[in-house]
């Protein structure tokens, strides 16, 4: 009986841990404001994946409207950084233009050590696609 | 025996203090096969090839560090050989870096981009 509970309590305690080290980025609501590309969402698209990876950012999910990526986490001397995920949604305005969110998400390990990355990334956008609406 | 446990204490903490990441992403709709790992890339950081080559990858290599270790080109080359070869690059051209930092973490980046000789160059 108590090898059973101790068991429970073990995958429980496996599973919260591992709950913590990662996180998901929410979707900003459609009334949210985006800012918006003259490119086409192609070009938008691979400049996302630019700006993720030059933040450090590995990528995860790079599909036509949605790229996702997770920065590593790594230990410091006092509170370490990384274990944030990052997700940038593409919608196609038509006319060559292309709306963008983005939305920095923060894991429960390390959370000291990390940051909100939604300015970078659009920054690293950019400087790729020469600026935004 | 307590002095070889810190510094075997200290390598485990300075190696778990620094991450490397490094990407490419195709450039063009033409696929170059991988080259393989360890193989020979030119690199040309301060001028440009005189010889015809076709940009074929984007690459990228990003180091974080403690505030303790400096981060800079050498802690990024050999990461950005490796992703040229994978990009199946001849070369390297075109470096631009960007350093910062967040608390205690110091970062740098460096993109480049890999190229593909058109003069039909012998590859390892």
């Amino acid at each position: 009986m108590v090898k059973s509970i101790s068991a429970k309590v073990a995958i429980a305690g496996c599973m919260l841990a591992l709950a913590a080290c990662s996180a998901t980025p929410t979707k900003p609501s459609q009334g949210a404001p985006s800012i918006v590309y003259d490119k086409p969402e192609a070009a938008v698209q691979k400049a996302a994946v630019d700006a993720l990876a030059a933040n450090g950012f590995e990528i995860g999910k790079s599909e036509p409207e949605y790229v996702e990526g997770s920065r590593p986490h790594k230990m410091g001397l006092a509170v370490g950084s990384g274990g944030e995920t990052a997700g940038v949604w593409l919608s196609s305005l038509g006319g060559d233009k292309t709306a963008v969110r983005v939305s920095t998400a923060k894991s429960m390990l390390g959370y000291v050590g990390q940051k909100n990355w939604d300015k970078e990334i659009i920054a690293g956008m950019d400087s790729s696609l020469g600026g935004h609406h | 025996m307590k002095k070889l446990l810190g510094m075997v204490f200290l390598a485990f903490g300075l190696s778990g203090c620094m991450a490397t990441t490094g990407n490419y992403r195709p450039v063009g709709d033409h696929a170059y096969p991988p080259r393989l790992t360890g193989c020979d890339v030119e690199i040309f950081r301060d001028h440009a090839p005189t010889r015809p080559y076709t940009e074929i990858s984007h690459l990228n290599v990003h180091v974080e560090k403690t505030a303790l270790m400096a981060s800079d080109y050498a802690s990024a080359s050999e990461e950005l050989k490796n992703q040229a070869c994978m990009s199946g690059a001849d070369a390297v051209i075109d470096f631009k870096e960007q350093k910062s930092s967040y608390l205690e973490t110091r970062m740098y980046n460096l993109t480049a981009t890999g190229i593909h000789w058109l003069d039909g160059a012998a590859k390892q």
